[in-house]
């Protein structure tokens, strides 16, 4: 059996993260985003290959976070496709998916004057649609198929999420991040058995310095402006970094005791900020320990700003959006502050092109032509904020290292370097990797546990205590106790229990898990059994030094159970733990036999033993099992001496 | 061990090039560890920025003793480090202050410039125990050029503007990092030097604190070992109008005569100095020279603490070392970091517990330190109210007045109940009760403020008597509380005052290291019923009296004392009193039983009822309350000396 899964977005790219997975029947949506780089037929995944009737075939849809990349275009595909299956994503993020979704509306419709994709009751009748779930709650979506919240940091309200269909299992990664930052915490997951991992890869190749160094280097870019009498321009969106580096500039104001005051722009709704408070269980360890004294999100130092506060003197710290200064409020305050040197604003890691953020940030522009009549100097300073809440290559490594699955498929992510972590994810780890583009279908090999029968002897042997004594660490002891103590030597006794058996699998019938007795009768064969033969060649000066004299004339059969005789004394006297019995023409010892042999041309004796023999050898001819190999070769060694 | 390579892997996530291919071995006693490059990448880096701050500060604690063995390794260490002091836990802050603490004593502590924002930032932090724990690390460290160093002492008096309090420590670092880079503070005199002469009337200009500041830091010079570290003499002579101020800054150096020795010779000469620091002990008048390199700790210069250290009886010293650790809490109490001030104090009392057997917990100091603990730690309830951070509730540690009223009982018990106490134990029980009635005073929901301000000033009293010889110096506190008790005398009537004047007072309260000097003896007493339980109740009859059977074994209680059996008949609230007159005892001062029988007269119209029964002892408070004088019954104050003791009784039938 296979899993298959059917990349519709964020293959080999950043936008429109969505996979159709079908698993042991059953088809999961995962995230269905949005491209913000595309305005036509591009910025939606191209639903149609899923195939005509999807409220059939689709099981449900799983949303990761609240990211336009990841829920975009969901209401497209619910209201206006006609999606009516369920919808699962965690309580954050269905508080604050609506939040985003109208702001983008707005954004496209009302500034960008483009066609509607879908409208305000369009979000209303989609979110309706959405079953909340809670994190490492297993959710039973139909009887076959479980899902799992696992915590992912990145956002407020971002999941993994695991889902399970009989033997196979998955999980499906969204965006997460593993190092915590100043609001919430790292992303945490179970030890899981997987088929496969489908792990985002945004830093694919990226290692990430220390979080206190982009925190060091932020507070000191802010404070010196402000120290200096300047005012802080931080364009952000409304939900997110927005709180994380407010929260940063609080402690900070705090501890230095700054009286500059921060402000938010109005389009930082209270209404974000309430939630963020509501959520408190999502945040990270710090805020979730001290809400019940302070709230992190209760902003003691931030005001309201009012437009007409943009040309008062004296210096402050803004919170503005939109992110990338595309327009809006942070676009007119941008307007009255970039003509000084003394200003400053910080820019997100990423910016849209044809955004004057992503302007400011590709080399160091004195001028910005708005349009055609409106030019903007810019004195100010820029300073490039290195937040982000992806986690790096090494995070990615480290996660699909402890998850360990057989398979790893990479999204969201540049191709280049997608390839470079697929290559170190196959040659460091051993897993296989996979990294496929939009619209590819990728299909692994699903895990199928089969039941097999145990026998009674094999059920027997494996209930069977295999005790082991040892008196381990007497001796030590005896030495560094006290000499008026006496120690008593611990003897410790193990009982490993080794369970041997062979799996039989038969055509038409169940496995069956055997003991290794039972294997001849089932199979009706004879046991094989190895045995090693050695004719060795001995001195009988060796063993006759004294008698060398008398015995020449000796009939040979004499001389042959003179020679067993001596051999056996011998070995007694050498072997004194070893049972060795006579028979007469031969000595046997557990199950090694040695015989004088008589042979001229016995097919175990090795040919060149030797011109330089002065007596005429003789040969014992030796046999042995397997098992007694270690002491044949003791024996074979004393008879060459 | 590990090689150096693999502990540089450590700090950093990426897989440097030395440990890529190389597997190195760790022993681990016995057995081999091996260890690649690749596990160990960033583990460092990635306990530092755990989310939970245990981890982190662990990280930090661990970093510490690494960098002991490799300079590389603390240079790159220190470049994390100095980022934690932005963490948003306090304690992984302070611990970074530690770890940096300690590379700095194994000479690791390399500052560069880029380190210097966020570490400066931290000497004019608002809290005081970031900013000791940052001047702290700044006496050991060495600055590599002018520019930072400049900078540092900037900084340094902009923490003095800011933070008067701080002065003695401040200044006692400018000391330190002036001997550690006499050539730079020779250059910044000479700058500065012109603003440090006085003005025509006489007077030294400027603005006095700097002014001082700067002396300090020029004095230190001829210590310093770089040669030719010359100050101009007069800058001597200046210092010595600052005697007092420099003296107090500097007493775990030098005392005050050695220091005007010192300085009266520098300002003889020109420099090349050949000048030995003449350390006279305080005491004895043994002369020893202290190196510049030999740091002597802070605690070990107050004298009395040396003096009562060689306590002959083990119970004590071993208690010494508990009330050590207590005294460590108060930075964090005063810093609002009560959970962790309450831990120390459960510690130290489970340490306190494992010690009950026999002779231990019978001796006088173990009862002491038992009953101090308990005090401390309603201290540190009721001061949590008073530590001005929006981070604290103003609930949660208990209703402050209760809290205030227990601490007030406990002490008047643990002031009333031992005998033995030395001059310096009397006087700093005396000290923590002038705490609670300012703490009293400076809140205006507490009522009372009368009573209040007439213990304190009794107690204030007391305390002057004790002092009066001179043999004990009164610490800060004492001095603010008898100057404001000065302005305040004159109009007693209280009503005047205003409560910021106390809380401005209670800034000045350390908690000083209490130190036993053994011989103490508790002052307690054994009470049992026999026979007398449940199911085993006293028989009595409504309205008549019945007598309750006691078995009293009274311990170093004197003859004169007057004591009483309390009984208190529970649900209905009702106490009387009954006197026990100590000639009935027998036996010898430290060990006396009777068995006496106690009437108690107002037996209610119930089937069963019980009586909390209790031995205490009349003393002599600095405050009388008029409103406790009773026609009969005890006149003064009461200390318990046993445990309430219930007595069942039930109605014959
Ligand atoms: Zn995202
Ligand atoms: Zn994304």
């Amino acid at each position: 059996m296979a899993i298959d899964s059917l990349v519709l977005g964020a293959g080999q790219e950043v936008g429109k993260s969505c996979v159709i997975v079908t698993i042991n029947g059953k088809r999961i949506m995962f995230d269905c985003g949005m491209h913000m780089g595309h305005l036509d037929h591009r910025r939606y995944p191209d639903f149609s290959l899923i195939g005509p009737n999807f409220n059939q075939t689709l099981t449900c849809i799983i949303i990761t976070h609240f990211h336009l990349d990841h829920i975009g275009a969901l209401p497209y595909f619910t209201e206006v496709c006609g999606y009516s299956g369920p919808i699962y994503m965690t309580y954050p993020t269905k508080a604050l998916a609506p939040l985003m979704l109208e702001d983008y509306r707005k954004v496209m419709v009302e500034r960008r004057g483009e066609e509607e994709q879908f409208t305000s009751e369009h979000i209303v009748e989609c979110m309706k649609k959405v079953i909340p779930v809670d994190l490492k709650q297993t959710v039973q979506v139909d009887k076959d198929l479980q899902i799992r919240a696992y915590y992912a940091g990145h956002v407020l309200g971002a999941a993994m999420f695991y889902a399970k269909v009989g033997d196979a299992a998955m999980v499906y990664t969204g965006d997460y991040n593993m190092t915590p930052d100043r609001h919430l915490g790292a992303a945490q997951i179970d030890r899981l058995s997987l088929d496969l991992v489908i792990t985002e890869s945004t830093y694919a190749t990226t290692i990430r310095d220390s979080k206190y160094a982009r925190e060091r280097e932020f507070l000191r870019a802010v404070h010196t402006c402000v120290a200096g009498g300047g005012k802080v321009l931080i364009p952000s969106f409304a939900l997110g970094r927005a709180q994380e580096l407010c929260i940063l500039l609080e402690d900070y104001w705090e501890r230095m005791n700054l009286k500059v005051p921060i402000y938010f722009s109005a389009g930082l709704t209270r209404q974000a900020n309430m939630y963020y408070k509501m959520l408190i269980s999502w945040t990270s360890q710090k805020i979730k320990e001290t809400y019940s004294t302070h709230n992190a999100f209760d902003f003691k130092n931030v005001h309201k700003f009012e437009r007409s506060m943009i040309d008062a003197p004296g210096p402050c710290v803004l919170f503005a959006t939109p992110g990338m200064i595309s327009g809006g409020f942070s676009l007119e305050v941008f307007k009255h502050w970039a003509p000084s040197e003394k200003n400053l604003v910080t820019m997100p890691g990423y910016c849209v092109a044809g955004t004057i953020g992503h302007k400011l940030m590709s080399g160091k522009p004195t001028k910005i032509d708005l349009d055609k009549d409106t030019r903007i100097d810019v004195r100010c300073q820029i300073h490039q904020l290195t937040f982000s809440p992806h986690t790096d290559a090494k995070g990615i490594m480290d996660l699909v290292k402890f998850l360990s699955p057989k398979h790893v498929i990479l999204v969201h992510g540049e191709k280049p370097r997608m390839a470079t972590l697929k290559g170190r994810i196959q040659s460091e780890l051993g897993i296989q990797c996979y990294d496929p583009a939009n619209n590819e279908t990728v299909s692994v090999p699903s895990t199928h546990y089969a039941t097999a029968v145990a026998s009674d002897a094999f059920v027997q042997s494996c209930s069977n205590p295999n005790f082991k004594f040892s008196t381990s660490g007497s001796e030590h002891e005896q030495g560094s106790s006290s000499s008026n103590r006496k120690s008593i030597p611990r003897l410790q006794v193990s009982d490993d229990r080794v369970a041997e058996g062979i799996l039989v699998m038969e055509k038409n019938k169940k496995a069956k898990v055997v003991h290794q007795d039972e294997l001849l009768v089932m199979l009706e064969e004879k046991k094989h059994q190895v045995k090693f033969a050695y004719c060795c060649p001995a001195h009988i000066g060796n063993l006759q030094e004294n008698q060398e004299t008398e015995s020449t004339g000796l009939p040979l059969s004499s001389t042959n159970n003179d020679m067993l005789q001596l051999l056996s004394a011998k070995l007694t006297n050498e072997l004194s733990e070893v049972n060795i019995q006579d028979f007469g023409d031969h000595l046997q010892v557990e199950s090694f036999r040695v015989s004088i042999c008589s042979k001229e041309d016995c097919p175990y004796r090795l040919s060149d033993n030797g011109g330089e023999e002065h007596y005429e050898p003789m040969f014992f001819c030796c046999s042995w099992a397997m098992e007694d190999e270690k002491l044949a070769w003791k024996v074979i060694s004393m008879c060459q001496k | 061990m590990v090689s150096e390579d693999i502990l540089l892997q450590t700090l950093s996530k990426k897989v440097l090039v030395a440990t890529k291919e190389k597997k190195s071995l760790a022993q681990c006693s016995d057995e081999q560890l091996e260890v690649s490059g690749s596990i160990v990448a960033g583990a460092f880096m990635h306990g530092l920025e755990d989310e939970f701050h245990e981890v982190r500060k662990a990280a930090c604690h661990s970093l510490g003793t690494l960098t002991i063995l490799s300079s590389k390794f603390a240079g790159e260490a220190l470049n994390l480090l100095m980022d934690v002091l932005n963490d948003d836990s306090m304690l992984v802050r302070l611990q970074a202050f530690e770890t940096m603490h300690q590379m700095a004593t194994f000479g690791h502590l390399k500052v560069q410039e880029k380190h210097m924002h966020m570490f400066l930032g931290t000497l004019v932090d608002r809290n005081t125990l970031t900013r000791s724990a940052a001047r702290k690390v700044l006496k050991l460290a060495k600055l590599p050029d002018l520019k930072l160093f400049r900078s540092t002492i900037d900084t340094l008096l902009d923490n003095l503007e800011m933070c008067p309090q701080d002065e003695a420590d401040i200044l006692n670092v400018l000391f330190h990092i002036g001997r550690n880079h006499g050539k730079f503070v020779v250059r910044i005199i000479e700058e500065v030097s012109q603003q440090m002469e006085p003005v025509s009337n006489g007077k030294l200009g400027f603005d006095n604190v700097r002014v001082g500041a700067l002396l300090v830091l020029a004095i230190s010079a001829p210590l310093s070992q770089e040669r030719d570290c010359s100050i101009p003499p007069s800058i001597f002579s200046y210092a010595v109008t600052y005697l007092g101020r420099i003296s107090h800054a500097l007493s775990d150096i030098i005392h005050q005569e050695g220091l005007l020795n010192y300085l009266s010779q520098c300002s003889r000469s020109s420099g090349p100095y050949d000048m030995e620091f003449d350390f006279s002990a305080k005491r004895g008048g043994t002369s020893e020279i202290l190196s510049p390199t030999v740091k002597k700790p802070r605690e070990a210069g107050n004298s009395l603490v040396e003096y009562s250290l060689d306590v002959q009886d083990e119970v004590t010293k071993s208690m010494n070392v508990v009330l050590e650790k207590v005294k460590d809490i108060w930075p964090f109490v005063q810093a609002g970091f009560t959970t962790e001030g309450l831990r120390t104090l459960r510690s130290c009392r489970e340490e306190l517990a494992t010690l009950t057997s026999g002779s231990i917990a019978s001796g006088g100091s173990f009862a002491f330190t038992m009953q101090y603990i308990k005090i401390m730690k309603l201290l540190a309830k009721a001061w949590v109210n008073f530590v001005p951070s929006r981070h604290l509730p103003s609930s949660g540690m208990g209703d402050l007045d209760f809290v205030l009223g227990k601490l007030d009982a406990r002490l008047s018990e643990l002031k009333s109940t031992f005998i033995g106490l030395s001059k310096v134990e009397e006087l700093h029980i005396l000290e923590l009760v002038l705490v609670t009635c300012m703490l009293k005073l400076s809140k205006v929901e507490i009522c009372c403020h009368l009573g209040t301000l007439r213990k304190l000033s009794c107690t204030m009293a007391h305390a002057e008597s004790l002092l009066e010889d001179g043999t004990v110096e009164p610490s800060r506190f004492m001095i603010e509380v008898r100057k404001l008790l000065s302005e305040i005398g004159t109009s007693l009537n209280g009503s005047s005052c205003n409560p910021v004047l106390f809380r401005r007072v209670l800034e000045s309260f350390f908690l000083e290291r209490l130190v036993l000097c053994g011989g103490l003896k508790h002052i307690k007493a054994d009470l049992d019923i026999p026979d007398n339980d449940y199911e085993h109740p006293l028989c009595f009859v409504a309205g008549l009296p019945v007598g309750i059977p006691c078995h009293i074994t009274l311990h170093n209680v004197s003859v004169e004392s007057r004591l009483w059996l309390k009984m208190t008949a529970n649900g209905i609230d009702d106490t009387h009193f009954v006197s026990l007159d100590s000639n009935l005892f027998g036996g010898c001062d430290d060990h006396r039983i009777v068995v006496f029988t106690a009437p108690f007269y107002k037996t209610p119209k119930a089937f069963s009822f019980t009586v909390s029964v209790c031995i205490c002892m009349e003393y002599l408070s600095e405050d009388e309350d008029v409103s406790f004088l009773k026609r009969c019954g005890p006149r003064h104050e009461l200390a318990s000396l046993c445990r309430e003791k219930e007595v069942f009784l039930s109605m014959v039938k």
